[in-house]
């Protein structure tokens, strides 16, 4: 590989990663509300729905566009590989695509709907079936690139449907319900909802003990299947599942203890690390190997072109997400808004 | 086939045997079919571009007059700016959303549409839209903030809250026609072996033909905002034509039509005069110019008949062509016929598609005409009900004439993706059952508008606060009043 690419080509695959993981996490959560509430729907009562819609509500885009920013970083940074995925992943894209765009639908048209009617009955069975089926195919896609099968051509076009693949979606969808509970704990604990914050702590734990074991099942299996993968996600140059098993262990540690912050802090570790660990796991130059690896990033002159403009970029954007977080997410504002609404009955 | 696919898969359990055999079985099935998908793709990409292009003009125009309207209510403390401001946002709200979806659309099938495009020139085009994906993530950002911001934050900095709207809307557009741009006159690149090498980014996005297309779209951006809000209070207006808030609205929405709509007429001039110089061939089919010709007319109508290749039926107006593409009476204007006949574009489409635009866009120029008058001559548009008509018919023009120059780009451009790089032919994909994803798509979409439709006009019909005591819009009542 051109000595010159491989500095901003780490770089950019860094930056790709940390958006993905952003995405993992951010819309994952807000995919999880989408399922607790159609899993949940028949037993919880108003204000535990209403705690659903109000926390996703201010955010949800947002945490929606790191999606467009991992696409878009993919196909400047590395074209073929880009190319490659949609050759091989066009139909569980397509349909984590529909799920997509069903979901952020139905939620805006269930969320600025002044009455209640057929349209806002509608969206919310599909606001439920959409956030359950979009990362389950986008789980498909990132286990269908951890199993190669995508680089056979015989079975590219069937990669998403290998075994591995198929488990990985119904990991996401897992992780995206452990972390929507664990955020819904501290929120509910910032609106001072002692009762919600009881059901979202046991809902937390459920969930936090059903996606660690089948984290340990997936990892049983992937051994099984193909222990060369297995020996670099666990053994690799860093050892990032061990990370993401103490994450997982410390977030129920701090549940059981009632530590908001130190829960979804630990949960985004567990997520994080087993993100980072499948990243590293694979790269793009495994995943083509017809391809030299010249051919699969773009010129040194793009990457670095790149580099200036997200640097840029972040330079407006942290400050405005950190506002926005800060607005809606943190104890300062919500209690001054809290009290605000309590001297105004 | 056994041997090999043991080798690749380690030792699989017998469960997961039975597994690969169905996968083996499956995969025929995901092969592509001789059938030609090209027009598919085409009618999928031309529709779903469509449909997000009037929801992204409303985001880059909305903003605006939300701004507008609330802008005023700071200045005149009148509930009825404040009202208007409110509900602005609601409507952009909900228009933003189903945009982000809708665009999120077009980037997954930039690449499942048309992997040979993107693989090849991803990273020529990569930097704007790098941009645009920062443009689009602080347009997202401050929409957030300022939506549910109407009660947490001091008023004055509410206001300012709006402002990154408007302007990253600006700016995502911008990067986003920029790329385009670059379709119609690639450059900063070097072809070596099929792969490109020697990029220039900057290069890249600084086309000739960059500047004039970003605006021309920003202008029809704010034409279709103004004119389609207008339009929507005229039909409030005709049934009730005295309601004073329907006037304020549609008086402003007008206003943000017709000053976008003059500089829109000589946007339109240097664009013609930039195809000329980037894309002749794109220009003869505009102007259904079959033969080169010097001191060529323009041609007003007709139809291009590409048999006996002259277009009938028109209005002809000697030199004019020259002199609009080249400032001369006198001088060349290249016909199509000067181009071989597999580089050209359909012909008829380009033609009428262009008269749609520049006749559609003439009109509206006049009603802006009318409007300057009025405010002259102190006239309310409301209190005149053949105005009113013509406001009510300017919505759907504007967004008709909006379509026709994109037709007019995209179509005229044909059979290239990338201008005499590569064929589009040459970019599409060879997925299986693309008739079935057009299909879906169309439903998706169909029940995706009616659902838009269905919440916009719910949110029309809410009764509209008449005195400030009766005013009160806390942001949190959105929240439990739907519960």
């Amino acid at each position: 590989m051109n000595p010159e690419a491989i500095l901003p080509a780490s770089l950019l695959y860094g930056i790709l990663l940390l958006a993905l993981t952003a995405y993992a996490i951010l819309g994952g959560a807000d995919f999880g509300a989408g399922i607790w509430e159609f899993n949940t729907s028949f037993r919880s009562h108003r204000r535990d729905r209403q705690l659903l819609r109000e926390v996703i509500g201010p955010v949800w885009e947002a945490n929606h566009v790191w999606l467009i920013f991992v696409l878009v970083i993919l196909w400047s940074a590395m074209p073929r590989v880009f190319q490659h995925l949609c050759v091989v992943m066009w139909l569980p894209l397509l349909l984590g695509l529909a799920g997509i765009v069903c979901r952020g639908a139905a939620f805006i048209f269930r969320a600025y709907s002044p009455v209640e009617n057929s349209v806002t009955r509608a969206s919310t069975v599909l606001f439920g079936l959409a956030s359950t089926a979009a990362p389950f195919f986008l789980g498909t896609v990132v286990g269908g690139i951890l199993t190669r099968e995508a680089t056979n051509p015989r079975l590219s076009q069937t990669a998403w449907l290998n075994p591995l693949a198929i488990y990985s979606g119904f990991f996401a969808v897992a992780v995206c319900l452990y972390l929507c509970s664990v955020f819904l704990f501290r929120e509910a604990g910032l609106r001072h909802e002692r009762f919600l914050m009881e059901i979202w702590r046991s809902r937390a734990m459920l969930s936090g003990v059903w996606t660690g074991l089948l984290a340990m099942a997936g990892l049983a299996f992937i051994s099984s299947e193909q222990p060369e993968m297995a020996r670099r996600l666990i053994w690799g140059d860093s050892p990032l599942v061990l990370l993401s098993w103490a994450g997982g262990m410390f977030s129920m540690v701090a549940l059981y203890f009632r530590w908001p912050l130190a829960a979804v802090l630990a949960s985004v570790l567990a997520v994080a690390a087993v993100l980072w660990g499948a990243g590293l796991a694979v790269s793009p130059a495994t995943m083509i190997p017809e391809i030299p690896l010249d051919q699969l990033v773009a010129p040194p002159s793009v990457l670095w072109a790149m580099l200036v403009a997200i640097a840029g970029g972040m330079l407006l954007l942290l400050p405005s997400l950190a506002w926005l977080f800060w607005l809606f997410k943190s104890s300062s504002a919500l209690d001054h808004e809290h009290l605000a609404h309590s001297s105004h009955p | 086939m056994a041997g090999d696919n043991g080798k690749m898969m380690g030792r699989p359990t017998t469960p997961v045997r039975v597994w690969r055999l169905a996968q083996f079985q499956l995969a025929p099935a995901f092969e592509s079919h001789p059938v030609d998908s090209l027009l598919i793709a085409r009618w999928q990409m031309a529709f779903t571009l469509g449909s997000h292009i009037i929801l992204a003009c409303l985001g880059v125009g909305l903003p605006v007059l939300m701004l507008a309207a609330e802008w005023f209510s700071l200045r005149t403390n009148d509930p009825l700016w404040r009202a208007l401001a409110h509900r602005w946002s609601k409507a952009f709200a909900v228009l933003f959303a189903v945009g982000a979806v809708s665009g999120t659309v077009l980037s997954f099938e930039l690449g499942i549409l048309w992997p040979k495009f993107m693989g090849t020139f991803g990273s020529v085009i990569g930097l704007p839209f790098t941009l645009e994906g920062f443009a689009f993530f602080l347009e997202a950002i401050f929409a957030g903030i300022y939506l549910y911001g109407w009660n947490k934050l001091p008023p004055r900095l509410h206001w300012w809250t709006g402002v990154p709207i408007a302007l990253s809307g600006v700016a995502s557009a911008s990067f986003v026609v920029t790329a385009n741009a670059w379709m119609n006159a690639p450059r900063g690149f070097t072809m070596r072996d099929g792969v490109v090498v020697d990029v220039d980014p900057i290069a890249a996005m600084t086309g000739p033909t960059a500047a004039v297309q970003i605006v021309h779209m920003l202008l029809a951006a704010y034409m279709v905002t103004g004119f389609l809000v207008a339009a929507f209070y005229a039909c409030v207006l005709w049934n009730k034509p005295t309601c004073l808030y329907s006037r304020k609205a549609m008086l402003l929405a007008l206003w943000m039509g017709t000053l976008a709509s003059f500089p829109q007429g000589l946007a339109g001039d240097w664009a013609a005069k930039t195809v000329a110089r980037t894309q002749p061939i794109k220009l003869a089919a505009m102007e259904g110019q079959f033969k080169t010709e010097t001191g060529a007319p323009l041609r007003i109508g007709g139809w291009p008949d590409t048999i006996t290749r002259e277009t009938h039926y028109d209005i002809e107006i000697p030199y004019a062509l020259s002199i609009l593409a080249y400032g001369d009476p006198h001088a060349t204007v290249q016909g199509l016929d000067d181009f071989p006949r597999e580089n050209q574009p359909p012909v008829v489409v380009v033609h009428i598609a262009f008269q749609i635009m520049v006749g559609l866009g003439t009109l509206l120029m006049a009603l802006g005409g009318w409007t300057i008058l009025s405010w002259w001559m102190k006239w309310h548009p409301a209190d005149n009900r053949w105005v009113l008509l013509a406001i009510m018919a300017s919505g759907p023009a504007t967004v008709l004439a909006m379509e026709a120059g994109w037709v007019v780009t995209e179509v005229g451009r044909q059979p290239w993706i990338a201008h005499n790089v590569m064929r589009t032919k040459d970019a599409a994909s060879h997925i299986p059952g693309l008739e079935w994803l057009f299909l879906a798509t169309l439903a998706i979409y169909l029940a995706l508008f009616a659902g838009l439709t269905i919440v916009l006009r719910l949110l029309a019909a809410q009764p509209i606060p008449t005195s400030s005591n009766s005013f009160s819009l806390p942001a949190a009542s959105d929240q439990s009043s739907l519960s």
